[in-house]
């Protein structure tokens, strides 16, 4: 609660501006981010970067809410379930090249959370393909469990991309896994020579993150809570749901498998 | 081994002996400022691949390195620079290049829109295929356990499967479905290691033809075996036994192979299980949404019951059965384009019911008391077999049948002492259905459906009535010396119907559907009521024997458009009828040929994310079915007596439904408000002849009546104690007006309110409990007034310690508000299991009725009076279970 107070009350506007002698730019591109895992849900997200920072922030929230089930209308009045989103504060992604940082929005919490460091090793293939005006190369990598395929080009040559990919020879445009779990695709570049680009962003938020450690346990936490919030409505007699903490692979439902069993 | 690890070596060695080379290097502007973040990169040629990459560090240095021999590229490139590429010559002599750039500032500006073309997703329309080896991990058995770690899938206690929030219609095995809806008897005892995929099928239609075509939104899942592990056998048993010889046996066999599926079942029991509770959704699968329903609602209706009283507490407290089931299942595909399904089951039950009844009657100038003391046994043998053949002419054509046959014995005897008088009713009665359904498919185009569907039913329910005295002395005053009546019915019904549907979606995605069709039912019942003096008859009076054939022919035609804008949705249907009616009563016959249309308009509007409506309006005209329109007496009960109008009949009736809700589901608040008012323009209502030792009703129609209900729900998760507080309230009123000994038409109004709430907790720990209350007052007013309230509260706790113990204890409280004695009720059931072994082995406890509550007193009102009941209940037991699978 108070992390997302500071979020959205005391918005400090602190403009991470470029200090080192280096010519000044401005990027913001958007991008979406399709997750497929048993249902198809869309992110939008706009990326603000810089020769210090990138900066990706949600956007289109309200367009972003699951809609799992819709309603019948054959004459029968029926409930049911629409499990949205309800927090609207949106998720970020902020990298300012030494340490990387992401939200995310459970329910009524913001959980902030500082990555662990990963070498970006991408593996590249001679494969070309256009993307727009863009000339992109392929390049691939295993992340969290997953393989990886990306798009990137050399016509924009900064280390940035989308969610939490980077490093790479030239901007990320496009990223997917070989299951197309999770498929990023870019839809709009605009970059300008300006030393004003102001990264909308309160570091102090920062401070709490949550190590990726924690941030497990939190969310299993959150889903316990979320299980037993939802159980508590259940009719009589209906047993509680349980969550199975201990399940090898519970991970498998996530985009990310943070405990790869071999 | 040995041989890899020295070709290990060897090549690493090789790969250490070729030399990579370094390019070292520092990039400056102009000023000599060293720029930083510069990609630097290495290709073949100009415009090659990117073979290799770095950046430049804040002091503008780089080190990039390369394998690659000959003529290469070195990139240099940053935004707002102007791009700076060298050609540079690595050879096996050099080690080292070094390299300074010197970089101009140049303008950048780029503004570009991507369209992206269609994601190349790995999801065919509206299926989502998961590898199950991608999921499995070795310790899930069963197919439950499976699906539960399939994302977005979730397995509840009950083992109810849901895709995000919605229940699966059906779970198949390689494209064959046995279950349908009572698809819980797999997932729970099958096995999962056979499984190699798991299609989640969205957007679902049971008639494959109509998928994409008709509004769904079923959800189904089809489990893909493994070639090689097809063809096992696998079940499971549990045993339970228990004190005073109660005792519960449950088995389920399988072995499903690639052509052949085979499916065994049973269960056997005297503990008040109903145990065709899981076949229900086999026989007579609930088809809420289905387009294909042409003659589902045709059903014989038996004019003698005898049967338990519907009661407001667990149906299995008074069951005192003694039942015995086992069914028998197998799909076969003969050959690619024809598919077999068989179902078949036998029952065999014994139920015992007892109660003892207080009525007093208070209506104007009648008043009296009766007792009845009531045993009654129920006996059936019932014999069930269905046959499925789907053949698939072509891509686009289908042809689907479905044979049903049910035959049914039955034995019902009551022993009742009325007012001191000891009587014995005996019924015995049969149920002979035939069913065939055959339903042809064309997808003549992409969007446009044709379905022609033929149905014919013929059901027979004989019925043999005896009651061992004589009621009746007041009516048929002649016949002294009677002691005993008897009433024998045939009743038969004949349906035969042709429905051709067309199914059209347009290209906004609106949806029309018409319907051309003509339904025929012929009902015959013929009732012979004689009065005997032991086993002589003495009269069949005459009023008391029917001899009627009714046939009802309607030619239809149907129309229904759904359009959708953005939130808003709009339903109008018109259904025009032509009916020809023919009834015969002995042997007066008349004809009637009315014409109707049925308008209903629905609409569905979401305001925003937390505010729907809902709503409704139609105008309905029914015909007269059999039971209203036979002309003389027939006997109902053994002392009561029941009569139609002898004539045709339409009642109109309209309905209006609101339904309004405020929040989801899942918020913290949550609230649903609904309403349902509806008017019966022509209602048909009784005369009644009351008398201490009998009652005559005779079917008359009146004109208007009323009905209105409202229903407001609300949850509230309060977060400080995290537990969730419903509160419900509820009136309905309802009217209706009837006449008692010829007197005027009086007015019956009945009020019924309810409020309760419920406190539920969400602890995450091992305890979570479950509060409630409720009371109910019902108030009847004629000429006078008669009103009583209930209170039924109850208080449950789960504790489940882990995933191999848990416990759940549940107790009830009933409290009747009119009864001067004996009116709390309390009852405590338990329930343990043990997981011995993890998916193998359960051991489980279970108690019911520990208080050993004997008796149970409820007490009701009606429009003629009031009236106690007292019912017996099963007595405290206690059963160990056992369950193996194997």
């Amino acid at each position: 609660m108070t992390i997302k107070r500071l979020i959205l009350c005391c918005v400090i506007f602190s403009y991470l501006n470029s200090q080192s002698q280096s010519k000044g730019y401005c990027g913001v591109i958007e991008y979406t981010i399709a997750k497929n895992i048993a249902y198809d849900y869309k992110e939008d997200y706009k990326m603000i970067f810089n020769d210090i920072a990138s900066y990706s922030e949600e956007i289109n929230i309200d367009k972003s809410k699951a809609e799992l089930v819709k309603d019948n209308v054959e004459g029968m009045l029926t409930n049911k379930i629409i499990n949205g989103r309800k927090n609207e504060t949106p998720a970020f992604y902020y990298n300012n090249k030494e340490n990387f940082y992401f939200s995310e929005i459970w329910d009524n919490a913001v959980i902030v959370v500082k990555e662990n460091q990963f070498d970006w090793n991408w593996k590249l293939h001679s494969e070309i393909k256009n993307i727009g005006n863009f000339q992109c190369q392929k390049a691939s990598i295993k992340f969290r469990g997953r393989n990886y395929i990306a798009w990137f080009t050399s016509q924009i040559p900064v280390k940035y991309g989308p969610w939490k990919f980077q490093g790479l020879s030239g901007l990320i445009l496009e990223v997917y896994d070989e299951n197309y779990y999770l498929h990023i695709t870019t839809s709009s570049i605009k970059i300008d020579e300006s030393n004003d680009c102001p990264i909308t962003f309160n570091p102090v938020v920062l401070k709490d993150a949550f190590t990726i450690g924690e941030y497990r346990k939190k969310i299993i936490d959150l889903a316990k809570e979320q299980f037993a919030r939802i159980s508590s409505k259940f009719p009589k007699g209906t047993p509680p749901l349980i969550l199975d903490e201990n399940c090898e692979d519970c991970d498998s439902g996530r985009i990310e498998i943070f405990d790869e069993k071999k | 081994m040995k041989k890899n690890s020295v070709f290990f070596f060897l090549f690493f060695f090789t790969f250490c002996s070729v030399a990579q080379t370094t390019i070292i290097g520092s990039v400056s502007d102009l000023n000599g400022l060293p720029i930083p973040n510069v990609s630097v990169v290495i290709k073949k040629t100009y415009d090659g691949v990117v073979e290799s990459y770095t950046y430049t560090k804040n002091d503008g240095t780089f080190i990039i390195k390369t394998q690659n021999k000959n003529e290469l590229i070195l990139t240099l490139s940053a935004l707002g620079y102007k791009e700076e590429s060298f050609s540079i010559v690595v050879s096996d002599s050099v080690d080292t290049i070094t390299q300074k750039v010197v970089m101009q500032e140049e303008g950048i500006s780029l503004n570009e829109v991507i369209v992206t073309s269609e994601k190349s997703i790995r999801r065919r329309k509206d299926t989502i295929i998961f590898k199950a080896s991608k999921f499995a991990n070795g310790t899930e058995q069963l197919v439950e356990d499976l699906l539960k770690k399939i994302p977005g899938v979730s397995v509840d206690q009950n083992g109810t499967i849901k895709v995000g929030n919605k229940e699966i219609e059906k779970l198949m095995i390689d494209g064959d479905d046995i279950f349908e809806k009572g698809y819980k008897i797999l997932s729970k005892n099958m096995p999962a290691h056979p499984i190699e995929e798991i299609e989640i099928l969205q957007k679902y239609s049971n008639n494959r033809l109509l998928k994409n075509i008709e509004e769904s939104e079923k959800v189904a899942i089809n489990l893909k075996l493994k070639d090689e592990m097809k063809r096992i056998w696998f079940g499971n048993i549990e045993v339970g036994v228990g004190n005073s010889d109660f005792y519960q046996i449950k088995g389920n066999l399988m072995n499903f192979g690639k052509r052949n599926k085979y499916f065994f079942l049973s269960n056997l029991n005297n503990i008040g299980f109903d145990s065709t509770g899981d076949l229900d959704n086999l026989i007579r699968p609930m088809k809420t949404d289905e387009i294909d329903i042409l003659g589902d609602n045709q059903h014989l209706r038996n004019l003698i019951n005898l049967s338990p009283d519907a009661l407001n507490f667990k149906r299995n407290r008074t069951n005192f059965n003694n039942s015995e089931m086992v069914s028998l299942n197998a799909i076969f595909n003969p050959t690619e384009k024809l598919k077999i399904k068989t179902l078949g089951f036998f029952n065999w039950d014994e139920k015992d019911f007892f109660k003892n009844t207080i009525d007093n009657v208070n209506v104007a100038d009648v008043n009296f008391t009766n007792t009845e003391e009531y045993q009654l046994r129920n006996k059936k043998r019932i014999g069930f077999g269905k046959v499925d053949l789907t053949y698939n002419i072509s891509k686009t054509k289908m042809l689907e049948s479905t044979t049903k046959y049910n035959i049914g014995d039955f034995n019902d005897s009551s022993d009742l002492v009325f007012n001191g008088n000891s009587t014995t009713e005996r019924l015995q009665h049969q149920n002979t259905l035939f069913d065939q359904k055959i339903s042809y498919t064309n997808k003549f185009e992409d969007t446009k459906v044709f379905l022609l569907t033929g149905r014919f039913i013929d059901e027979r329910g004989p019925q043999n009535y005896r009651v061992d005295q004589f009621f009746f002395e007041d009516l048929f005053p002649e016949t002294d010396d009677a002691n005993n009546v008897l009433q024998k019915s045939t009743n038969q019904m004949q349906f035969a119907g042709l429905n051709a549907h067309l199914l059209d979606r347009k290209v906004n995605g609106h949806l029309l559907e018409l319907q051309l069709g003509n339904e025929y039912r012929k009902d015959k019942l013929s009732t012979a009521f004689s009065i005997l003096e032991n086993d002589m008859v003495l009269d069949t009076p005459n009023g008391y024997q029917n001899q009627t054939t009714y046939q009802v022919n309607d030619l239809y035609l149907k129309g229904k458009y759904r359009l959708k804008i953005n939130d808003f949705a709009l339903v109008a249907k018109m259904d025009a009828h032509q009916l020809f009616n023919h009834l015969e009563n002995k042997d007066l016959s008349k004809n009637q040929q009315p014409f109707f249309v049925n308008p209903s308009l629905g609409a569905d509007w979401k305001i925003n994310d937390a505010n729907k409506i809902t709503t409704s309006y139609s105008y309905n005209t029914t015909n007269a079915t059999l039971l209203n329109v036979f002309s003389d007496f027939v006997l109902t009960g053994f002392r009561s007596f029941y009569k139609g109008t002898g004539n045709f009949n339409q009642l109109d009736a309209s309905s209006f439904v609101i339904n309004y809700q405020l929040g989801n589901w899942s918020d913290r608040f949550f609230a649903n408000t609904f309403i349902v008012y509806s008017k019966n323009h022509d209602f048909f209502t009784t005369n009644t002849t009351l008398n201490r030792n009998f009652s005559q009703s005779q079917t008359i129609l009146i004109k208007d009546r009323e009905f209105i209900s409202v229903n407001s729900k609300l949850d509230y998760y309060f977060k400080f104690i995290a537990s969730n507080l419903k509160l419900d309230v509820g009136y309905s009123k309802s009217e209706f007006k009837n006449s008692i000994n010829n007197s005027e038409l009086r007015e019956v109004v009945s009020n019924n309110y309810n409020y309760g709430f419920e406190l539920r907790s969400g602890f995450k720990g091992i305890f979570n409990f479950h509060i409630g209350t409720k009371w109910m007052t019902n108030e009847i007013k004629t000429t006078i007034d008669n009103s009583f309230t209930d209170n039924v509260s109850f208080l449950d706790l789960t504790f489940v310690f882990n995933k191999k113990l848990d416990f759940q204890l549940e107790s009830e409280r009933y409290f009747f508000g009119n009864l001067m004695s004996d009116n709390t009720y309390y009852f405590l059931d338990f329930d343990a299991h043990y997981k011995l072994i993890e998916n193998k082995l359960t051991l489980g406890i279970t108690g019911k009725n520990l208080f050993n509550t004997e008796r149970f007193r409820n007490f009701s009102v009606s429009d003629i009076g009031t009236s106690t009941t007292e019912y017996r209940l099963l007595p405290r037991f206690v059963l160990l279970k056992m369950e193996y699978r194997f």
